[in-house]
């Protein structure tokens, strides 16, 4: 039987994702709102996999200009090509997907991921929440939902 | 010089990686972007300290990692990954890697820990941690 995923774990997962955009691309961002999936122009969508005791695509949609400031991080490269956007935006979902997925684990899910992949169309149904930032917002949609009751599970 | 492979699927990974590997005194002699790669590339060019990503399209990482490492103990593997469970840390101890990066990788760590793989005192020692601390948490939690 399929059930959302408790509250708990989904504040969970947001915190993590705000400590590693911290630590990533040096961005503050702050949970603005909880609501429908948006899909805003220029921006890029990335959604990676779970599967296991969780499971179902978790989607990032990035501003641009967050994709280039880890290409710009990583790469040591003040000025990188608008073309490696959409490369900055699949590692940064990657990164912010891996890392917030410990707190899946503390709540005694085990699941794997997929490999990052663009997304294209509208996004997919679930907990759309918005994040601003001083580059933009980010929008996340978790649409996992858990296979199985876990003890400790919210 | 000591040489090294990268095997990350994100060409911005792989480009720090690379950065990262030639300021430690690395030469980097292939790349690639999937698992199903590690073992031709390990034995085409024999290289002194393998990069791994974990998620990665094919055969992931960590598997990757233990076909390697079965086939070739001598090998020195870093895992640079996201990943931190300690289900996937252990797997990869017990396959035999001795390091594992957490991305976003701390550039000063990472130069660090590529130097310590191949330094002739520490490899093989790091089962008793005292005679070769660790750099950073996930290396730690791989001396344990």
């Amino acid at each position: 039987m399929n059930e959302a995923l408790g509250l708990e774990v989904v504040y969970g997962f947001l915190e993590a994702a705000v400590r590693y955009l911290r630590t990533t691309v040096g961005l503050d961002a702050v949970v603005a709102a909880i609501g429908e999936p948006m899909f805003p122009p220029q921006t890029i969508a990335v959604a990676l996999d779970f599967s296991g005791d969780v499971h179902g695509p978790v989607t990032w949609v990035f501003p641009r200009p967050i994709a280039l400031e880890l290409v710009r991080r990583l790469m040591c490269d003040p000025d990188p090509s608008p073309d490696t956007a959409t490369d900055g935006a699949t590692e940064l979902a990657n990164i912010l997907t891996g890392r917030a997925s410990e707190v899946l684990e503390t709540h005694g899910f085990k699941c794997e991921i997929g490999v990052p992949r663009v997304h294209v169309g509208a996004l997919p149904g679930g907990i759309a929440v918005r994040m601003t930032t001083a580059d933009g917002p980010i929008d996340i949609v978790l649409s996992m939902s858990t296979t199985e009751v876990v003890p400790g599970a919210a | 010089m000591p040489s090294a492979i990268i095997i990350d699927d994100s060409p911005i990974m792989r480009g720090q990686l690379r950065k990262l590997l030639v300021g430690a005194g690395f030469s980097v002699v292939a790349e690639a972007g999937a698992g199903d790669s590690v073992l031709g590339l390990y034995e085409q060019h024999r290289p002194d300290l393998v990069t791994l990503d974990i998620v990665m399209p094919g055969r992931d990482g960590a598997a990757a990692a233990v076909e390697l490492l079965a086939a070739h103990p001598e090998a020195t593997v870093v895992m640079c990954t996201s990943l931190s469970s300690r289900e996937r840390i252990d797997m990869c101890r017990r396959a035999g890697v001795k390091f594992y990066l957490l991305k976003p990788i701390d550039p000063e760590y990472a130069v660090a820990v590529f130097r310590r793989a191949v330094d002739p005192i520490c490899v093989g020692k790091l089962a008793d941690p005292a005679d070769c601390p660790p750099v950073n948490a996930a290396t730690d939690e791989m001396a344990r």
